[in-house]
């Protein structure tokens, strides 16, 4: 009678212990996706205010590049030469290897600029702004803004990529554009 | 030995006690796994909401310089065509202001204020106001309660 009992508990307590296994399954991958989800709209957010912030300092500067670069480095405490380093290898490599539309169409715009009317700004995995070249190999994120002068307006675009998982990951980009009064000649 | 001594205490685990136990287990995972997945879905949504008016707000600034551009062409034209301050202000006004609208109840505004110029360098127009205006009677708000009966 005994015996009986707990084999009755024992099948019981398996059956029980197999629909935890299948909830608790399902119940991480609800996590997991949740915790992804909140990352991501961390980094946008993140993505969003950077691209807005160096977006109103080109909009104040009146679309000159220059001025963009001296107010950034005023600002953010960064030397003119970290402002233009180019990608690190390991990174340009994320960048070539994306297959996103806006990542090609990006490509082709450095083709067509000249390379002074390009800046970057790296960030670590915390947004924290990297201030030092020989740091930003280890950059989670990247800020470009590309200038172009085009008849009497300043055209900037601005990019905001993460580097995860060996891919870069456009989080925002911005397009401004500037015009330059005509004056009495 | 004293008869209390001698008593054991036995743990009784009677039939169904393990499944409510795990079911109410269960139970907390998913109301907490539920919950965590809408909090992050409504970050998501905000964080979608919040780019769209950046780029909305951008886009509309973009096309304020476009039309602010045709201003200043039309303005420079004038300028050639008229010999005198006073005849250009009579065929350009003293100033326009339009709305360039950046979501259902959002707009920017832009008040220019024209100038005539004088000496080399003047410009053809003051820009006098560039503000974002929320367009209240589109709004309805509600000023209900629901309380219930």
């Amino acid at each position: 009678m005994k015996n009986s009992r707990s084999g009755l508990f024992l099948i019981e307590f398996l059956i029980a212990l197999l629909f935890f296994s299948l909830a608790c399954a399902v119940c991480i991958q609800l996590f997991v996706s949740s915790y992804l989800l909140s990352c991501n709209s961390v980094n946008k957010n993140h993505a969003c205010m950077w691209a807005e912030n160096v977006a109103e300092i080109y909009s104040a500067s009146g679309g000159d590049y220059n001025s963009t670069l001296t107010m950034l480095s005023n600002t953010e405490k960064l030397s003119s030469s970290d402002l233009k380093a180019a990608i690190p290898k390991n990174l340009s490599s994320f960048l070539s290897s994306d297959s996103q539309k806006q990542s090609k169409d990006f490509t082709a715009s450095l083709a067509k600029n000249n390379s002074d009317q390009i800046f970057y700004l790296y960030f670590d995995k915390n947004w924290n702004l990297l201030h030092q070249s020989k740091d930003f190999s280890a950059a989670y994120f990247t800020l470009i803004l590309s200038d172009q002068n085009i008849s009497d307006f300043s055209n900037a675009d601005l990019y905001v990529y993460s580097f995860r998982n060996h891919s870069a990951d456009l989080l925002y980009s911005l397009s401004i554009k500037k015009y330059h009064q005509k004056t009495l000649s | 030995m004293s008869q209390a001594g001698k008593q054991r205490f036995h743990l009784q685990l009677h039939n169904g006690v393990s499944s409510i136990l795990f079911i109410l287990v269960v139970l907390c995972l998913v109301s907490f796994a539920t919950l965590s997945i809408s909090s992050a879905n409504a970050d998501s949504r905000l964080t979608r909401k919040l780019l769209t008016r950046t780029t909305s707000y951008y886009s509309a600034c973009n096309a304020a310089e476009d039309k602010i551009s045709k201003i200043d062409s039309t303005l420079l034209k004038i300028y050639d065509s008229s010999g005198s301050q006073s005849k250009y202000f009579l065929k350009a006004g003293k100033g326009t202001s339009f709305y360039i609208s950046i979501s259902d109840t959002q707009r920017l505004n832009i008040e220019l204020q024209y100038l005539y110029p004088e000496k080399k360098s003047d410009t053809f127009y003051k820009i006098l106001k560039w503000q974002v205006e929320t367009e209240t009677n589109k709004m309805s708000y509600n000023e209900t309660l629901p309380i219930p009966d």
